[in-house]
């Protein structure tokens, strides 16, 4: 119950409401013209000051969080969770809900300022307790993705903008399926539940298939092939990494590889050097030996016997001579074969010394190598490692792809078989709370019937798809019975809300509700309303202009005027509920 | 400055006056119209000759670090033909292909080769060789006609002309053709009685000269084979001339004794 709306400046022409039926009036004066007027006059201010005090979305340079009222503080005084106070929400600092007044029994109490000492709530905290005490939602809904809004479900009963009038299950036109059948089912008593999973599985439908699309058009990175090919990859991944597990385990470092393998490349060549120097030198070897043996004494120094076999007398000085040179050539020849064979001693010496340098160094080679066959270099490790990781790497993405793979099908499956069940269960359940439901129908229909002297309908039907809503009434068509149609399941939704504890008292309808609907239909509408709201002790809200009162068409012994909480006038500015003139940015 | 004439001549002779550059093998003592061999070698610095403040530009492989002296010796030089030397000394791309290492490696291959090749060669010596490794000699005027058969033994002798292992290796290789040499010279004497005379009056001519240069030891030794086998093509050749040097050796003819 709103028992009054008020402000911190003293232009603001305070309201106050009762039970029952409470118009706010909007007078166009002589001289304006029908596009200027009213706009500025505060009928639609008035509910969204009302809703501003029950947490709605607040940003910046919209609704009431614009420049000219940012020293605006407003207040909204009413009975909530059984104890009347005031709560007062300011433009400037609107994260902060300041109440007045006892709090006892609520769910959550509020935080003391310790500058002001004021008792406040956080929007977030506020909206909790408003859920709680005006559509009982527990303080604790678990981990449920999809669950009933405090927001959601008062923007049914404070219908706000033109997109608020369209169908009487939608309160904007951007509102989602699930959220229109979960709070729909909400308000009229129904299973929420049952929309709630509805609406998860079909977001885990919708991933597999965006999974599926992405798989299709290649956009999941990295190869992508049926079940099939990946095992067959898998396969060889888990032997490749086996095996370059088994190479990184048993791998020995040695911390010089290289230069150990330097040493052995430089054996070999030494090696190589030694042998072929040992190839020439045999060669000489056996060269100065065959010439050793070739040397023979000179040729013998036959002018002697020449001269005597010619009878000549060989000259002593001659004889001499020739001993000398024969002498000569045979200390020339013993020279050479001395020479030579000291030089074949040398060479044979060499020839040995090398042999023995080349077993030497074979010997030397034969254990580098043994070193290089048993160890690896420290680069070859990482190397490994590297390519070892690698292999994870590969392995991992195909054993998760193979995984992902095979949850999907598991997953379209499974998620096939819970939306069967759920619908399932959900119409058994439909059956069981078909006493509660009905209820709803039942008010509907009279409703429409006293506006229109022809039944209407409510229809609930639940099928795959959730819940299915609609609402009949005959002769229906024009945009006035469509009005009118949201005006009957609203009231409806009223009167079932106000039938459970802690259910919401108010309904709040703006001048759009009453566009192009007849002058009969709204005076009974009014008449209704108040009649409805008075017999539960709930209100009715409305803003209407004075020419769409339809004074004609009440009843006998209806007084609408008694129920005019507030007259607002375009004549001057403080006539208008704020009582300032200013502006809405874009305007 | 650049190497003295003898450090080529010792570079041409050791390089077996072909171009070190692996797969060129161009031969650089080609016969000239007159009949006698021009030298066309060129020794190549290894790390360059100059540094580039002059008027000439920065040597490929210049290093600041060595002296002018270090720069021309025997070791920072290598025998190439004019095109190898230009290719090696090109900036920066032949620079950067040949390295100091490499060519000192280039070298020391090259030179191993040709005396291994000049060793092997002995084997083919003959009195047809001979004949033409000793053409030249019957220009020369002979020398007087020794008496003198005082002899040295071939390791005193060795040590006597300061000869190292290298130049000993050859000796060596040359007695094993020694007799084919004396039975050679003693065939020509027999229709040419001054020829043994005029052969060692061309190789102390050329002794002498050398000697007066200033050049001794193993070099002298060295420049005396080259001086053997001058203007030679085929190896069989040139190791004949050498055949001819080392009984000459032996029979203290030339060099100290």
């Amino acid at each position: 119950m709103i028992h009054s709306v008020s402000a911190n400046q003293p232009s603001f022409h305070t309201v106050n409401f009762t039970t029952g039926l409470n118009v706010i009036l909007a007078e166009r004066s002589e001289a304006s013209t029908e596009k200027d007027t009213r706009n500025g006059l505060g009928k639609s201010t008035l509910i969204e000051i009302i809703d501003f005090c029950l947490g709605s979305r607040a940003r910046k340079g919209k609704g009431l969080v614009i420049e000219p009222l940012e020293q605006w503080a407003f207040t909204l005084e009413l009975t909530l969770g059984g104890n009347r106070v005031k709560v007062t929400r300011a433009v400037t600092e609107h994260n902060r809900i300041v109440v007045e007044g006892s709090t006892k029994g609520w769910i959550e109490q509020p935080d003391r300022d310790v500058k002001s000492g004021e008792m406040i709530y956080t929007v977030e905290r506020w909206r909790k307790i408003l859920g709680w005490a005006l559509f009982s939602i527990p303080m604790s809904t678990g981990s449920v993705k999809y669950k009933p809004s405090f927001r959601s479900l008062v923007s049914y009963m404070v219908r706000r903008g033109p997109s608020a009038y369209l169908s009487p299950f939608q309160h904007t036109a951007r509102q989602q399926t699930w959220d229109v059948q979960l709070h729909t089912a909400y308000l009229l008593g129904m299973n929420w539940e049952y929309p709630s999973r509805l609406k998860s599985l079909k977001d885990r439908e919708e991933g597999v298939k965006a999974i599926e699309t992405a798989i299709k058009t290649g956009a999941m990175e990295g190869a992508i092939g049926t079940v099939g090919e990946l095992e067959t990859q898998r396969i060889q991944l888990e032997q490749q990494t086996t095996s370059a597990k088994q190479a990184l385990d048993t791998f020995k470092v040695h911390p010089q590889y290289e230069s150990v393998q330097q040493d052995a490349d430089r054996f070999t060549q030494e090696i190589h050097d030694l042998a072929n120097r040992n190839v020439t030198y045999r060669r000489r070897l056996s060269r100065y030996q065959e010439s050793i043996k070739e040397e023979k004494p000179p040729a013998g120094m036959s002018l002697e016997r020449l001269y005597e076999e010619s009878g000549l007398l060989f000259p002593d000085a001659v004889k001499r001579s020739l001993d000398d040179v024969r002498v000569f050539h045979q200390r020339v020849v013993s020279n050479r074969r001395d020479f030579l064979e000291t030089e074949i001693t040398r060479i044979q010496k060499v020839i040995s010394e090398r042999e023995e340098q080349i077993k030497e160094l074979t010997d030397q080679r034969a254990e580098v190598l043994e070193v290089l066959q048993t160890h690896g270099a420290l680069q070859e490790i990482t190397k490994l490692q590297e390519r070892y990781v690698e292999l994870r790497g590969s392995l991992d993405r195909v054993q998760t792809r193979l995984r992902e793979m095979k949850n999907l099908t598991a997953t379209k499956r499974e998620v096939k078989a819970a939306k069967a069940e759920l619908v399932q269960t959900a119409e058994q359940d439909h059956e069981q709370r078909v006493g509660v439901w009905s209820e709803a129908v039942r008010l509907f229909n009279e409703h429409s019937q006293a506006l229109y002297k022809s039944p209407g309908r409510l229809v609930i039907d639940v099928g795959e798809k959730g819940y299915e809503y609609q609402v009949e009434i005959e002769r229906s068509g024009s945009e006035g019975i469509g009005k009118m149609k949201i005006f009957c399941f609203d009231l409806a939704v009223l009167q079932v809300q106000m039938q459970i504890p802690h259910g919401i008292d108010f309904l709040i309808h703006d001048t759009l509700m009453y566009d192009s609907v007849d002058g009969r239909q709204r005076a009974l509408a009014f008449e209704r309303a108040h009649e409805v709201t008075t017999s539960l002790g709930g209100q009715y809200i409305c803003t209407i202009n004075s020419d769409m009162v339809p004074i004609e068409d009440f009843s006998k012994g209806f007084d609408f005027q008694q129920h005019v909480q507030l007259t607002l006038s375009d004549a001057t500015p403080s006539d208008s509920l704020l009582g300032i003139h200013f502006e809405r940015p874009g305007k | 400055m650049s190497a003295t004439y003898a450090t080529k001549l010792l570079l041409a002779f050791r390089s077996g006056d072909t171009c070190a550059m692996p797969g060129c093998n161009c031969k650089l003592t080609p016969d000239s119209d007159s009949g006698y061999p021009i030298n066309v070698g060129e020794a190549a610095h290894i790390a360059g000759e100059h540094n580039g403040d002059g008027k000439k530009k920065r040597s490929a492989r210049y290093d600041p670090s060595m002296t002018d002296e270090q720069r021309n010796h025997y070791n920072n030089l290598i025998y190439l033909c004019s095109t190898c030397h230009t290719t090696i000394d090109a900036i920066p791309h032949g620079e950067n292909a040949y390295p100091v290492e490499r060519l000192h490696k280039i070298k020391a291959k090259h030179e191993e080769k040709v005396r291994q090749a000049m060793l092997d060669a002995f084997a083919d010596v003959g009195f047809p060789e001979l004949e033409e490794a000793t053409r030249w000699a019957t220009t020369i005027q002979p020398s007087v006609v020794t008496t003198d058969y005082s002899l040295l033994g071939l390791d005193d002798k060795i040590k006597k002309n300061d000869l190292d292992d290298d130049a000993r290796g050859v000796i060596a290789m040359g007695l094993g053709v020694a007799s084919e040499v004396s039975r050679y010279i003693e065939s020509v004497a027999q229709t040419d009685a001054e020829f043994p005379e005029r052969l060692k009056a061309g190789f102390l001519e050329e002794y002498w000269c050398l000697k007066k240069e200033g050049i001794k030891g193993g070099d002298l030794f060295e420049l005396m084979c080259r001086f053997a086998q001058r203007g030679f093509t085929r190896q069989a050749q040139r190791s004949a001339g050498l055949a001819v040097l080392i009984h000459l050796f032996e029979t203290c003819e030339v060099f100290e004794k």
